[in-house]
């Protein structure tokens, strides 16, 4: 009876211990809801006067807990990063702009566990749009979700890209800034280039600097990948590279060379800046493994000859004291 | 006779066979299906912290970590921000269980969320940017880093201090 006792008191702990640790771990492990959105980037070629319609679907899935929506069109601008920038009215001042032109509903609504909720924008394109393209976020987002010190609000933005048919597209821009931090002996030239979209069409790009001497000799080159992401007509993009020259630069006049170019070689804006370096500049060269390598080797070597040369000065000595090798004893070292 | 018969008959034949062909190709239906796969996107951002002890006696700055998780079916990016330009403006107010307080108290410095990049809000900007992710979507430690001063106040009367951040992701344009 005891026993038995014993034995439920044991099962009770553990159903107890379990419970409490299933208790906590759906407390802690709990994230916010999952938010997606299906239709979540628009790009599209329209004529002046069209009519435009794309549905995004929005939903929540079966174990999220329930979530209001809210749904608004907004300028599309850019942070240097490439991060989108959700404008409203008042600071949406780019010519490039779809939002003024462009409506969704609903503009708010709620989803329970499972349920998805169709959203549509639509709108007329103006008959005197004007050329290249036109753009927009359509921006979904949460009401703040945690009652905590740290709330979380859930966001998407859908990137709205319409390409005004048989309109010329404009590939221009324009290096605003450049930034060289003087050469410090030991450490690279570092470069940021703040490029900006002039053109009335989005593109990707890529930035190259070159430095090079008085007489235009190229003493260092370096290129960034194409960017992540497009740069939209009026959004400026921030370059970042860093120069290693092989050589010693004695302290003079130098030039860095910066250019931004498409994909496909073509330039869209190149500067040149001065740099004038005081003290001798040198990059410090990382010691590579193939030196320590070589190092080990030769290590290895001396002393793998100094020890068969041991073995074959003892050889010698036994041979020498079994009579069968006539060399004066004197000249052998005795082996203890 | 009988030649010119035959030869009568299978022109017939042949005349039935190709009203025939004709006849199938014009009564037959194709059906053509066409369609592309839209671009989705669906994010998970780490949950509401609540128990968070704020220790200016602890190494700075205190950080909590979380999970953001993405699904995306081609390049994406996540940026966060700290919408509320008025009552926090990227440090952490001080907040009754319902409201900031109304000229409350406030952290001395901002606070910062960090994943393969790091923001000090208010300063909005990605944390993260990635491809086409499997069906799992792909998990980003986010991390939340708070320095805490020893000229900052300890609140009273279940007050605490509070931001809320937004993570916003995107299909890359």
């Amino acid at each position: 009876m005891i026993l038995v006792r014993a034995m439920d008191f044991t099962r009770l702990n553990i159903i107890c211990i379990f419970s409490i640790i299933f208790i906590f771990s759906f407390v802690g492990v709990r994230a916010s809801s999952a938010l997606g959105v299906g239709g979540a980037i628009f790009n599209y070629e329209i004529a002046p006067g069209g009519h435009i319609s794309h549905e995004m679907v929005v939903s929540i899935d079966r174990n999220d807990p329930p979530i209001d929506i809210e749904v608004e069109v907004v300028g599309f601008g850019q942070l240097l990063d490439g991060g989108n920038m959700e404008l409203k009215k008042e600071l949406d001042m780019s010519p490039y702009s779809a939002r003024t032109f462009l409506n969704v509903s609903p503009t708010s609504f709620h989803l329970k566990p499972g349920e998805s909720q169709k959203v549509l924008l639509e709108g007329y394109v103006p008959a005197n749009v004007g050329d290249g393209g036109r753009y927009a976020i359509v921006y979904l987002h949460s009401l703040p979700q945690g009652e905590g010190k740290i709330g979380v609000i859930l966001a998407i933005d859908v990137p709205v890209l319409l390409t005004i048919q048989e309109s010329p597209k404009i590939y221009n821009g324009e290096i605003t800034n450049i930034t060289l931090e003087k050469p410090v002996s030991g450490k690279s030239i570092n470069v940021s280039i703040i490029y900006k979209n002039t053109g009335n069409y989005h593109y990707k790009a890529l930035a190259e600097v070159l430095l090079m001497d008085e007489a235009d000799n190229v003493l260092s080159r370096n290129a960034t990948p194409l960017t992540f992401s497009s740069i939209i007509p009026s959004c400026s993009r921030i370059f970042k590279l860093s120069l290693s020259p092989n050589d010693t630069l004695m302290p003079g006049t130098y030039y860095v060379n910066s250019i931004v170019k498409l994909d496909n070689g073509t330039i869209l804006d190149s500067k040149k800046e001065k740099l004038q370096s005081e003290t001798k500049f040198e990059v410090e060269k990382s010691t590579t493994n193939i030196w320590i390598l070589i190092c080990l080797i030769v290590v290895i070597l001396i002393l793998v000859s100094y020890i068969l040369w041991r073995i074959r000065r003892a050889r010698a000595i036994i041979r020498k004291t079994n009579g069968d090798y006539p060399l004066e004893l004197e000249k052998i070292p005795q082996v203890a | 006779m009988k030649g010119k018969v035959r030869l009568g008959f299978v022109v017939i034949l042949i005349a039935l066979a190709m009203a025939q062909i004709v006849a199938w190709d014009v009564f037959a239906e194709t059906t053509i299906i066409s369609g592309n796969v839209r671009g989705s996107i669906q994010i998970t951002a780490p949950s509401g912290i609540s128990s968070w002890e704020l220790d200016s006696l602890a190494a700075q700055p205190n950080t909590q970590t979380g999970t953001l998780n993405v699904k995306a079916n081609q390049n994406w990016q996540v940026k966060v921000k700290d919408a509320d330009a008025t009552n926090t403006n990227g440090l952490m107010a001080e907040w009754d269980g319902a409201a900031y307080v109304s000229s409350g108290n406030k952290l001395l410095n901002a606070m910062k969320v960090a994943a393969a990049s790091e923001i000090t809000l208010p300063t909005e900007g990605n944390i993260q940017t990635g491809t086409k992710t499997t069906a799992s979507g792909q998990d980003v430690t986010v991390t939340f880093k708070q320095t805490v001063s020893w000229d900052d106040q300890i609140l009273t009367g279940g007050h605490t201090y509070r931001i809320v951040v937004t993570f916003t992701g995107s299909l890359v344009p």
